[in-house]
């Protein structure tokens, strides 16, 4: 009995701590068309049949190092804002709109990376994710953006030189 | 009973523990008042709000939006204009003739033949009753009426007419909701019919509703219309935002009305 008494303690305690942080957490509601990703996050690599882009943006290498600065960057890629990656640090702050970016240099292709960025639609039809190298068939550009794409083609590079060094 | 099993009865009567606090802290939601309503549940953005500021929005002093709402309650009973009138002058006391009624716009106007928001049938009265100057479009005077206004519905549901006269207006404002635009190539119905509850960098996305409007905009500092919240929405995505009054606002702040029909009115709520 008095063997067992630390340990009532210790998950007294711990009941408390997890009352505590449910009692002031988020309420997460069910998204409704998040099914599709989520799917293809859980298939293995090899049954994933996604065609990518074969063909690099452009003809200078892509600089991984470049390509964090401008994952990470509000202005750039902005990912956090949806992503979670976790090899920028800790970031509490990160979006959960799309998947964690940890694992997508083992589970995709340099070319189906760099599809992602490109035109992420084509991968996943009801994906709210922009194409950050596409400045045709948008309705009411901001004027500072209008006719640019989010990234360049350098930059869309580094930030896949970047994605293939998450495993 | 063995004291050995006493882990064992603490660790479930944590999970029960556990379970009902997480019941307990499930947003409230109403059911959609149509079945066309995109939404399956609607929950106030009061809800994604933290628990300060809700409770900030429910205490009269600590509420900031209240200020706002006493200043137009100062002016309510302002005479202006050559008719010499004040608003109290044909309405007398706002609490009782202005009750129920900021909670029906924007609404279809027959005199000027289109559906108006609360701002311009404020300023309408003013021009056409009292022949005082209209206030400007944003002006904290229209803005604090506005909230006095709205405010004298509060708690009530908000109801708003879309058919006859209003359906080109309401199929417009739906038509503006589901558009993509800007850079980013997003819609309103992206963020918000589907995947509220989810996070935006640090933000939880709210279903995007207007009940609380004008509402005390934490990060702002300061009352904030309907459209000026729109406008925002809008450059986030890189999108040109819209003139607050235009016609395209107008009519996506009576699909809002719609699509949360049934909320209470919160004016002035205080969002985050």
């Amino acid at each position: 009995m008095t063997r067992n008494r630390p340990l009532t303690l210790l998950l007294s305690l711990a009941m408390l701590s997890a009352t505590a942080s449910v009692a002031t957490a988020q309420l997460v509601c069910k998204p409704k068309t998040n099914g599709y990703f989520k799917l293809v996050m859980a298939a293995p690599a090899a049954a994933i049949k996604l065609d990518g882009l074969e063909t690099p943006l452009t003809t200078a290498l892509g600089d991984p190092v470049r390509g964090v600065q401008i994952a990470a960057a509000a202005d750039k890629g902005n990912c956090l804002t949806c992503h979670k990656i976790p090899q920028l640090g800790d970031e509490p702050d990160h979006g959960d709109l799309g998947p964690t970016l940890d694992g997508a240099g083992l589970r995709y292709t340099e070319a189906q990376l760099r599809q992602m960025i490109v035109n992420p639609s084509a991968f996943f039809p009801d994906t709210i994710m922009p194409s950050y190298h596409n400045a045709t068939g948008l309705s009411r550009v901001a004027a500072p953006f209008d006719g640019k794409t989010i990234l360049t083609a350098q930059e869309v590079e580094d930030v896949v030189a970047f994605l293939k060094t998450l495993r | 009973m063995s004291f050995r099993r006493a882990p064992f009865f603490a660790f479930i009567l944590a999970i029960a523990v556990a379970l009902s606090a997480a019941f307990a802290n499930d947003k409230p939601s109403i059911p959609p008042q149509s079945r066309d309503n995109p939404l399956k549940e609607l929950i106030s953005g009061y809800h994604f709000g933290a628990l300060e500021t809700r409770a900030m929005q429910d205490d009269e002093f600590d509420n900031p939006g209240f200020p706002a709402v006493q200043q137009g309650q100062k002016l309510w009973s302002i005479v202006e204009g050559e008719q010499q009138k004040s608003c109290a002058t044909c309405h007398a006391d706002a609490s009782q003739a202005m009750r129920g009624a900021g909670a029906t716009f924007p609404k279809f106007s027959p005199t000027l033949n289109r559906v108006i928001s609360l701002e311009q049938r404020i300023n309408a009265c003013r021009e056409e009753k009292m022949a005082a100057a209209p206030w400007p479009v944003e002006s904290p005077d229209l803005i604090a009426m506005t909230a006095y206004v709205r405010n004298q519905s509060r708690g009530l549901a908000v109801n708003v007419a879309i058919d006859g006269p209003s359906r080109p207006t309401f199929e417009l404002g739906r038509k503006e909701f589901e558009m993509k635009i800007g850079q980013l190539n997003m819609a309103c119905a992206d963020c918000h019919n589907t995947r509220y509850g989810q996070k935006l960098r640090g933000e939880t996305l709210s279903q995007g509703h207007s009940n609380g409007f004008p509402a005390y905009s934490l990060s702002n500092k300061s009352m904030q219309s309907l459209h000026s919240r729109l406008r925002q929405c809008n450059a986030l995505v890189r999108a040109e935002p819209r003139a607050v009054g235009s016609d395209e606002y107008v009519a996506l702040e009576l699909y809002l009305g719609w699509r949360g029909e049934g909320l209470p009115v919160e004016t002035p709520g205080v969002r985050e």
